[in-house]
């Protein structure tokens, strides 16, 4: 097969400045996107072999997919309470998605909490309602910052 | 085949072999044999710290800082880099179980960075993402068990990613079937120019799984009504064809093996049409799966391929039981029919141990002869 080690060398390096590429991109978009809050409803506490996380709907304040039959590409504008299927202009707000036969998935409906926390996060929902605060960036990528149970702010690792 | 040094003494004493040349063939094991045991111990322990490596990032570490975390991760990364270039050879151990290694930690990376930063995505896309990153990696492995993990971790990506776009009940055959043409298409164009007898063992053995897991796929529709999505049907089509025409234009096999593998694909596409169709009749699954499993036996034994060829007698074997069952519905289970079923059981095994190498020689002096 291969046998060139200048090639090799690459080949070691590529994933690690991939990795690193993804983590510094996610770094980013949390540390300057907007924040934008959103009540969640239907909790589904869960582990998985990536860890002990919480999977829930985020309430956007209005229905985003029309159609239960499709799978598309959806763009919400928070500000207009309005879905596009491209990325609108004149929008301050816009969260990028999947409008999945019905369900819109921006990739934000989920929440990794320690052992600890998840074990708690039972009673705690029952009692407090819960909200998540989002970075978006202008693309409209979302990333879940940190989650609010009550006035109670959770982040990862809480 | 590894030749004992108890069979070296067999063959000199009945005069097969002189002196000088069972000396030369004791050197040449000597020197030539692979000691699948360390080499077997070597995979487990690769795949246990990688394993680990996982399980740690599943734990969830409450008290480590996230930047930590990550610079311990990277800096594992790289020192698994470093060593692995440092030690690398063509077919060198050292290097192959570093590599690997190395792989299994950047699937563990990218699950780490996920849960640090709440990044969530259809599970093809970490598939996906892994297998092109590791690719060139992977490529300089001389190892079976690297490329049958990445070829896996690939194809369930790219399974999950049609299965994403077009899902509908009976298409989950229907991806796989598609998948096992492709594969087969590959094969059989590239067969020359694979050079990593690795790779060549791991395709082979991704295709017959993907031939097992259709079976077994359509098999479990039964006599469900279904609808298919017309772009898995398409895929399907467009595989079969490029199947075929790989098959035809491909000189290495003889016209008796390409007859077999041409009518083992019709098979599948045949059988996947009736189920899809809703045209399904009585025992329809057990005659499709029945017959396609002795075509697959006869092409194995064609290219003297024993134990592939048990392998499908044993299936075969199992898929007649079940067929026996199925056909005596509640009598099956009566004190005769058991017995009845014991007995046919016991008779086909004898049948096998007396006359199964016979059959396996006379397949292959059938396919010499006719090329």
């Amino acid at each position: 097969m291969l046998q060139n080690k200048p090639i090799l060398i690459v080949a070691f390096i590529l994933p690690i400045v991939i990795l690193l590429g993804i983590t510094l991109n996610a770094e980013y978009n949390l540390r300057t996107g907007k924040e934008v809050t959103f009540p969640i409803k239907g909790y589904d506490p869960r582990d998985l072999l990536s860890g002990h996380y919480l999977a829930y709907t985020i309430d956007y304040g209005f229905e985003p997919c029309k159609s239960k039959l499709d799978h598309y590409d959806a763009y919400l504008c928070i500000d207009s309470k309005q879905t596009f299927t491209h990325l609108p202009n004149n929008c301050q707000t816009i969260i990028k998605g999947t409008c999945r036969f019905g369900s819109f998935i921006a990739g934000v409906e989920r929440f990794y909490a320690t052992e600890n926390t998840a074990l708690n996060l039972q009673s705690m929902i029952r009692q407090h309602p819960m909200r998540v605060v989002l970075s978006v960036a202008k693309d409209g990528t979302a990333q879940v910052k940190y989650l609010l149970v009550g006035d109670q702010r959770l982040d990862f690792g809480a | 085949m590894k030749v004992s040094d108890t069979k070296i003494q067999e063959w000199l004493k009945a005069g097969i072999i002189g002196q000088e040349q069972a000396k030369q063939i004791s050197s040449y094991e000597a020197n030539h044999n692979k000691n699948w045991v360390v080499i077997g111990f070597v995979i487990l322990a690769s795949v246990v710290i990688g394993l680990g490596c996982i399980s740690l990032v599943a734990f969830n570490w409450e008290k480590i800082p996230d930047l930590v975390k990550l610079g311990i991760d990277f800096l594992g990364l790289a020192a698994l880099a470093i060593a692995a270039v440092y030690y690398w050879q063509p077919q060198a151990i050292k290097f192959d179980l570093l590599s690997l290694i190395f792989i299994i930690l950047c699937a563990a990376s990218i699950g780490l960075i996920a849960q640090i930063y709440n990044l969530s995505s259809p599970p093809y896309q970490p598939l996906l993402l892994w297998s092109a990153m590791t690719s060139l990696v992977v490529a300089y492995s001389y190892r079976t068990f690297t490329w049958w993990l990445w070829l896996g971790m690939f194809l369930s990506g790219i399974y999950l990613f049609l299965a994403d776009k077009y899902s509908a009940s009976a298409d989950g055959a229907g991806i796989v079937l598609a998948m096992f043409y492709f594969m087969v298409a590959l094969i059989l164009s590239f067969r020359n120019n694979i050079k990593n007898i690795a790779l060549y063992i791991a395709t082979r053995i991704w295709i017959i799984s993907l031939l097992l897991v259709y079976l077994l796929l359509i098999e479990l529709i039964g006599n469900t009504r279904i609808d298919s999505n017309i772009n898995i049907i398409l895929l399907s089509n467009i595989g079969f064809v490029l199947a075929l025409l790989a098959l035809l234009l491909r000189s290495e096999l003889n016209v008796i093996q390409k007859i077999i593998t041409a009518i083992i694909m019709t098979l599948l596409l045949m059988h996947f049409f009736l189920v899809i169709g809703n045209l399904d009749f009585i025992f329809m699954h057990a005659l499709f799966t029945c017959m396609t499993l002795i075509c697959c036996a006869i092409l194995a034994a064609t290219d003297g391929h024993r134990r592939l060829f048990n392998f499908f007698i044993v299936l075969l074997g199992i898929r007649a039981v079940i067929f026996y069952c199925e056909a005596l519905g509640g009598m099956a289970t009566s004190g005769v029919s058991l017995i009845i079923l014991g007995v046919l059981i016991l008779y086909c095994t004898f049948l096998w141990r007396r006359h199964g190498a016979t059959l396996l020689q006379n397949i292959e002096r059938w396919t010499n002869a006719a090329k």
